[in-house]
């Protein structure tokens, strides 16, 4: 009788779950084995033939050497300048609420709005940038329509946004770290940077890793920029792996290749969780 | 000269409120000085401004005869223990406890030797490898005791250090560190409200209230001539009774205990002071009702009311005694502390006028 009552309480979260996340997943895979079906042909079991043309599909590399270019320029220095602002705003500054809430602005725009706000800036001769570049007398870029620096503005563009995100963690867990260690370092010596190194930073590695995870996830989940800013051209040179995806199943409507991406997402995602979990778990857990 | 502390009339503001007035202390080399006090007079406040880490609003502090007032706190020649022990949490014990030496660049060797000197001094010599998490309260303690020893600073600072501790270990610890602070010949600050801390450690305690210095001297002095009523309250466990003598309708009575000790002839506002160990049962004196008897094992605390007053007595043992019983007191006439109406004794009136 017990059973049957835990199991009732459990039913809404499992039917989420299962219908959202667990079928779908399965169902991908499963999709991934069969071909293109059309009208003259059906879909039919084809075995790894998908992903046989997938290591074949010249995009498909080059959508995940962008990927891992985008995740390299992106996440490091957002996590770099989330963690100075945070150190930045955690002291008592004049105006402290406002600078915090300034650094924070970018986090709380929609994507579609933040995509325009930087579309304007990089818009050839009339954008902000060329604009500033034409006073010291530098000629006007098309920044977005150059295979060479479209996936660079799009880079610059996600760290402004992500970096305050991540600054509100960093705030967080400073304000929990208790201020007599600044004090007990303080008079033994210590000056500000090697509390930092020894203290302030060992004890914010658990933080670290969540925003490390979050940001390798956020990298391979950006799809809504490249919508309003490029759709992932010139040339395939700022196509992303979910931009592909999507690509694949709404505009080529071939969703069992797509599929096969998705499993090839998934697997990269899941890679990288568990190597971070194991590689940071002994220097992230003092307690 | 050597070690001391000196603490001229010390200051502290804060917009308008005065946390610390004006006060005043010296402590002589190798001494323990206990600043006590009730919650909020601003104890750490004056063990936080002698450290550094909080700016005096006006006074000076000197140390073994150096203005330090405005240096900065490490290079004060004070070690300090923090409520909250403020251990890094991911350091091991013994990271933890040379964290200050590696600060000041001395070397591994030197290192190693005054690590295990201080461990064993405290007793944590085998968990040195351990992490403050994996230790129990007592143990994090010695941590924050051993770092303070290995700095080897001439002036040692403790803020309440043992209140996160349980009663039994509390006093263990009370006199490991003054054998520590003795055997290493520290000067020592020492703050904490528990004044059994204060009279078991102290060769010298300043009673603070509201930022100010009430008394200030050794704990017996304290004890016996306590100067204002405050003092007399506050020192001494359970606190000695401070009688009204307004509000006593027959003054007589009160004079019984004592074999007809005089009483000033215009008791306007004034207190009547007799410690509960003073106060014997006899068979005539003062007219008082048992209204409760709490047995403690060595001793008793009875608890008594004189018409509308309550006063205290201890006993040795057992007292045998029922609720409501009427019983009457004694007490030597040497025993009475008279307060005037501003809370301070007679003698002291003369000098504040
Ligand atoms: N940073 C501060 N700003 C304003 N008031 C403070 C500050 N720190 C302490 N105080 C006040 O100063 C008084 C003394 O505080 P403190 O020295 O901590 O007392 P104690 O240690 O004796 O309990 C208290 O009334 C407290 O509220
Ligand atoms: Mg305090």
């Amino acid at each position: 009788m017990k059973h049957v009552y835990g199991w009732l309480l459990l039913t809404p979260a499992a039917i989420l779950l299962i219908g959202f996340t667990h079928y779908p997943t399965l169902r991908t895979i499963g999709e991934s084995f069969f071909s293109r079906g059309s009208s003259l042909r059906p879909s039919r079991f084809i075995g790894l033939d998908n992903y046989r043309a997938m290591f074949d599909d010249p995009i498909f590399w080059k959508v995940l050497t962008n990927n891992l270019w985008f995740a390299l320029g992106t996440i490091p220095t957002s996590i770099i300048l989330a963690l100075t602002m945070a150190l930045l705003v955690n002291r008592a500054l004049p105006g402290r609420a406002l600078v915090r809430m300034a650094f924070f602005t970018p986090t709380i725009l929609p994507m579609i709005a933040v995509a325009n706000i930087w579309l304007f800036f990089y818009t050839p001769d009339i954008g902000l940038i060329d604009q500033i570049l034409s006073l010291v007398g530098i000629s006007g870029h098309n920044w977005l329509g150059d295979p060479a620096t479209v996936l660079g503005a799009i880079i610059v563009m996600t760290i402004w946004k992500e970096a305050g995100f991540f600054m509100i963690f960093y705030l967080a867990a400073l304000q929990h770290l208790p201020p007599e260690l600044r004090e007990a370092s303080r008079l033994e010596g210590a000056g500000r940077w090697h509390h930092f190194r020894r203290v302030t930073f060992p004890l914010l590695m658990p933080t670290t890793l969540f925003v490390l995870i979050n940001a390798v996830i956020n990298s391979f989940k950006l799809v809504d920029h490249l919508f309003i800013l490029t759709k992932g051209g010139p040339n395939n040179a700022s196509n992303l792996l979910l931009y592909y995806i999507f690509e694949t199943a709404f505009s080529y409507f071939d969703t069992n290749f797509a599929a096969t991406l998705t499993v090839a997402l998934l697997f990269l995602l899941a890679l990288m969780a568990l190597a971070q979990f194991y590689l940071l778990d002994k220097r992230v857990h003092y307690r | 000269m050597g070690n001391d502390l000196q603490v001229v009339c010390l200051e502290k503001r804060w917009g308008d409120f005065t946390a610390v007035d004006r006060v005043s202390f010296t402590v002589a080399e190798s001494t323990l000085c206990v600043l006590l006090g009730p919650s909020g007079c601003g104890k750490s406040t004056i063990l936080r401004m002698i450290a550094g880490l909080e700016e005096a609003s006006g006074g000076s502090i000197y140390i073994a005869g150096r203005d330090v007032t405005t240096i900065d706190p490490a290079r004060r020649g004070v070690s300090m223990v923090f409520q909250s022990y403020a251990l890094f949490p991911h350091l091991s014990v013994g990271e933890n406890i040379v964290f200050g030496l590696k600060v000041r660049k001395i070397g591994a060797t030197e290192r190693a030797a005054r690590l295990r000197q201080a461990a064993e001094l405290v007793g944590l010599a085998e968990l040195l490898e351990r992490k403050p998490a994996q230790l129990s309260g007592g143990q994090q303690q010695r941590v924050a005791l051993a770092r303070a020893i290995v700095s080897q600073q001439p002036v040692c600072l403790m803020d309440e250090p043992l209140s996160n501790l349980d009663a039994k270990l509390r006093s263990e610890m009370r006199s490991e560190i003054r054998a520590l602070q003795k055997r290493l010949g520290l000067t020592m600050v020492y703050v904490t409200h528990d004044q059994i801390e204060a009279m078991t450690m102290a060769d010298q305690v300043i009673l603070l209230k509201d930022g100010r210095v009430e008394q200030s001297g050794p704990p017996h002095e304290l004890y016996e001539r306590p100067a204002t009523a405050f003092t007399a309250g506050f020192i001494g466990a359970p606190p000695m009774n401070l009688l009204v003598l307004d509000e006593l309708p027959n003054l007589n009575e009160i004079k019984a205990a004592t074999d007809d000790m005089s009483l000033p002839r215009s008791p306007a506002g004034m207190r009547y002071g007799v410690r509960p160990e003073d106060i014997e049962l006899a068979e005539d004196g003062l007219s008082a009702r048992v209204e409760a008897v709490d047995f403690l094992g060595a001793g008793s605390i009875i608890t008594l009311h004189h018409q509308n007053q309550q006063l205290l007595a201890s006993c040795s043992g057992r007292a045998a005694l029922t609720i409501g019983q009427q019983v009457y007191l004694r007490w030597p006439p040497e025993a009475v502390h008279l307060f005037s109406a501003n809370g301070r004794t007679e003698a002291e009136e003369s000098i504040h006028p």
